[in-house]
């Protein structure tokens, strides 16, 4: 059967959502821990961090896969060629720079906030929180961002998805399809929609980033 | 019910470098002290030892006999601490004040009342919707204060607290401050590079040059009796000339009798007050001098003299009109002068 | 109030939105509980199973009655059967009959059935600059295309097409070498495209052909014996494999309803039968 669009839409933005959901929560933690906190071994992390931004997406992939297949070590979670497996991938794709954008916004705060939140008397979960808030908008940012990566990428979602038509099947893996078909104009529909998802979530982090939103110029 | 603070050999250390040094000062209950000094000089980081933002390198910082290093929340959460910029968070003016209250257990109906009577007190409640960063600056630093005063706290550090506001502002500013302290016994230690803001609400001054305590007195005493020239020139002496103290007590300066007498002898300092540099009659003692430059100023006119020294004098606009190039001999008003020994630093 | 909240609060809203819809349209992959073989099963077979759309076709037949959830991954003959040998699949169906027999002797499978046959066709440019259009067979065009030099694309990637073009070339006596012979290394449907687009003859199995749009590419040449193009359908031999739902497809696919699906399969589209069945009797 050939997948009706809307549910390949669908798909796309089920497995990148939920993937990024759990990757801002990761990413935000770790990225908040590595930019707040002096931990010890802090500098190795950070480029662990650093590096997992670098790795291509499809090489992501073939670790996932490798874990994932019947003959891997994970094989009996039954995960490969599944959605939740594709999910996998894409929190692991998604979360280094997740951590990476978030380290960034809390070391642009004004550096003396930490310490005036604490001597107006928050404890450190308070605080945290109070940093998380003065930082929104790029932590917004930075959930964007990793969706936007998440959603555009085929690398991993081939390998460990295995573009099984009604199963697996996203908008990226589907182009590859079409064209290898010569179905021209379907890789090219679905092609303009990925275009306009990146357009509108640039917009969005446009309009969010108005210059009067800043309020340390006092 | 203010609270009781104390340094014991405190050093502290930065870069490597002594940036403060206080053997013993203690703050009673619900004083209000000053610290003056110029920048650089040690200031904000009393504060903060005091907010128990850091931990000095040495010695003890306690609030009521509890050392800082160890009390934790609980303590920080009775000193109120508005550092120099007001750095107030990204939301509502409200929110800003109530922010702390929240922190600290209060009930949501009485952390309304009570913020809003604290901004009421600094005269901006009805700011209070408005985004925090959509304020004046003037504006921002009263809220800043109203979020300090609005958890009615034990000890109240004010850093440089009307920095950046012009003149009509800093003096409505602190007018309003000293209303919002006043039936209240918060401890209050307020850091000023500016004598008159530091002299204004205080019961004793503080000197910090160089991260070490040159002097402590009411602020009679500091504009009588300054120790050194360095405080003479904090607290506002215009004028700090070198002179010379005769077997006979009386004081020479260049030569030329000042009317002056001292008990201190030899060489000598003699600061005054700009105010107090007068022109004396003919048959006085007084210092030739030639009038270099006439500056009107708000209710006077400030005089540039070149003699043997050079000084300063503020002139009343009625009176002797002064031109430039006149000639003339000035004395000094013993109430506005004072005779300082020639220190070494 | 805060600024950026309303922008967070109407994205984490449409986050939960799509989120709903998205489950709903997306159908569980969980089977639902009923008798017989049920669970995932990993049916390994070849692009041009898949690209002819024939797959497409006759599975919906199978899920209708079965709880088995088939999960096809398209993969080419020989990796097929890699992955029948490490277990990662539970059935084949494939079309490289030389590489199947050696699959079947080192007993990686438990049974291996004749499906289906078409044949392939030696595909080119409208013109035919080889000249291969009236040779006696395949070996033969292959061989006029190698003096030519003639540009050709092979799958270069042990598929079953690739296996029956090396044995033509073997057949031929000829080392194909030289930047006339370009290796995709990728699928049926992709290499007709590249040959398409660089005017470069190649050998398709005559379903991926029709079913590929946008092609100028022609017929160059087809109809001979060695043309034969066998498919097999393989139950993988191996521990941890879904036996019970491969022993239920293999069963269906060599059963009526399943052998006349295919039968039928192409002939609206196309004019013309794509795959003939052999299990009819």
């Amino acid at each position: 059967m050939v997948e009706p669009l809307y549910e390949v839409l669908a798909r796309s933005a089920y497995v990148s959502l939920t993937a990024t959901l759990i990757a801002s929560v990761i990413g935000i933690g770790l990225g908040t821990a590595l930019g707040l906190a002096r931990l010890p071994g802090r500098a190795f992390l950070t480029a662990v961090v650093n590096t997992g931004m670098a790795v291509p997406t499809v090489v992501v992939g073939l670790a996932v896969a490798l874990l994932l297949w019947r003959s891997g070590p994970l094989g009996d979670l039954g995960l490969i060629y599944t959605v939740r497996g594709m999910i996998v991938a894409q929190v692991l794709i998604a979360t280094p720079l997740i951590t990476g954008i978030t380290m960034s916004a809390l070391q642009l705060l004004p550096p003396d906030l930490p310490d005036q939140l604490r001597s107006l008397g928050a404890n450190r979960a308070q605080r945290v929180v109070r940093l998380w808030i003065e930082a929104r908008l790029p932590l917004l940012a930075a959930a964007m961002a990793g969706f936007g990566h998440a959603i555009s990428e085929v690398g991993s979602a081939t390998i460990v998805g295995g573009n099984i038509h009604g199963q697996t099947q996203v908008m990226t893996t589907a182009i590859v399809e079409n064209v290898g078909r010569g179905e021209f104009g379907v890789a090219i529909v679905y092609g303009v929609i990925l275009l306009g998802l990146a357009f509108v979530i640039n917009a969005l982090l446009v309009s969010v980033q108005r210059p009067g939103a800043s309020w340390a110029q006092s | 019910m203010g609270a009781e603070l104390s340094l014991t050999g405190v050093r502290h250390v930065r870069g490597g470098r002594e940036v403060l040094g206080v053997d013993s000062l203690v703050v009673g209950r619900g004083e209000h002290l000053s610290v003056l000094g110029p920048n650089g000089a040690g200031k904000t980081t009393l504060l903060r030892l005091l907010a128990g933002v850091e931990s000095p390198h040495a010695g003890d910082v306690t609030v009521d006999g509890v050392s800082t290093a160890r009390g934790g929340v609980e303590l920080r959460r009775r000193v109120a601490y508005a550092t120099q910029r007001p750095g107030l968070l990204s939301t509502s003016v409200r929110r800003n004040v109530e922010l702390p209250l929240r922190w600290r257990k209060v009930p949501r109906p009485l952390r309304g009342e009570l913020a809003l009577a604290a901004l009421e007190r600094l005269s901006v409640a009805h700011l209070a919707d408005r985004p925090a960063s959509a304020l004046s600056g003037g504006e921002q630093q009263r809220v800043s204060l109203a979020r300090a005063l609005a958890i009615d706290p034990a000890v109240l550090l004010l850093d440089e607290p009307a920095e950046g506001l012009d003149a009509q502002s800093r003096s409505a500013f602190f007018a309003d401050l000293e209303q919002a302290l006043a039936d209240r016994a918060t401890t209050v230690v307020q850091v000023s590079h500016r004598a008159d803001e530091a002299l204004r609400l205080a019961d004793r001054v503080v000197i910090l040059v160089d991260g070490r305590v040159r002097q402590v007195g009411s602020p009679d005493v500091l504009n009588r009796f300054p120790a050194d020239a360095r405080v003479a020139a904090l607290v506002g002496y215009e004028n700090l000339v070198d002179a010379y103290v005769e077997l006979d007590g009386t004081v020479l300066i260049g030569g030329s009798q000042t009317g002056l007498t001292s008990d201190l002898s030899g060489p000598v300092v003699v600061a005054a007050f700009a105010n107090g540099v007068r022109i004396v009659p003919a048959d006085a003692p007084g210092l030739p001098v030639r009038v270099t430059r006439v500056t009107p100023g708000p209710g006077h006119r400030a005089v540039a003299l070149e003699g043997s020294v050079s000084l300063l004098a503020q002139m009343p606009i009625y009176g002797s009109s002064l031109s430039v190039g006149d000639d003339v001999r000035v004395g000094f008003a013993p109430a506005l002068t004072t005779v300082l020994p020639k220190a070494s630093g | 109030m805060l600024p950026g909240l309303n922008v967070m609060r109407t994205a984490i809203s449409t986050v939960i939105a799509v989120s709903l819809l998205a489950t709903a349209a997306c159908g569980s992959e969980e089977p639902e509980a009923g008798s017989g073989p049920s669970g995932t099963m990993i049916l390994a077979t070849t692009t041009s199973t898949q690209d002819s759309g024939l797959l497409d076709e006759i599975l919906p037949l199978f899920d209708q009655g079965s709880d088995c959830v088939v999960k096809t991954v398209a993969v080419g003959s020989g990796q097929a059967m890699e992955m029948g040998e490490r277990g990662d699949a539970d059935i084949l169906l494939v079309h490289s009959p030389e590489d199947e027999e050696q699959f079947m002797a080192d007993g990686h499978g438990s049974s291996r059935e004749a499906v289906m046959h078409n044949d392939f066709v030696v595909v080119g440019p409208p013109d035919d600059p080889a000249g291969v259009a009236d040779v006696g067979n395949a070996a033969e065009a292959l061989t006029r295309i190698a003096d030519q030099k003639a540009s050709f694309a092979s799958r270069g990637d042990d598929s079953g097409t690739h296996a029956k073009e090396l044995a033509l070339w073997d057949e031929a006596g000829i080392d194909p070498k030289g930047s006339w012979y370009i290796e995709t290394g990728q699928g049926m449907g992709d290499t007709l495209t590249i040959a398409d687009q660089k005017q470069a003859y190649t050998l398709s199995d005559r379903g991926t052909f029709l079913a590929t749009s946008n092609l100028e590419s022609d017929i160059a040449f087809e109809g001979s014996d060695d043309l034969l193009n066998q498919y097999h359908v393989i139950v993988v031999d191996h521990e941890g494999t879904n036996t019970g739902c491969a022993e239920d497809f293999s069963s269906w696919i060599l059963d009526r309803p399943a052998q006349d699906a295919i039968a039928t399969f192409g002939v609206e589209a196309y004019g013309e039968q794509l795959f003939e069945p052999d299990a009819r009797n």
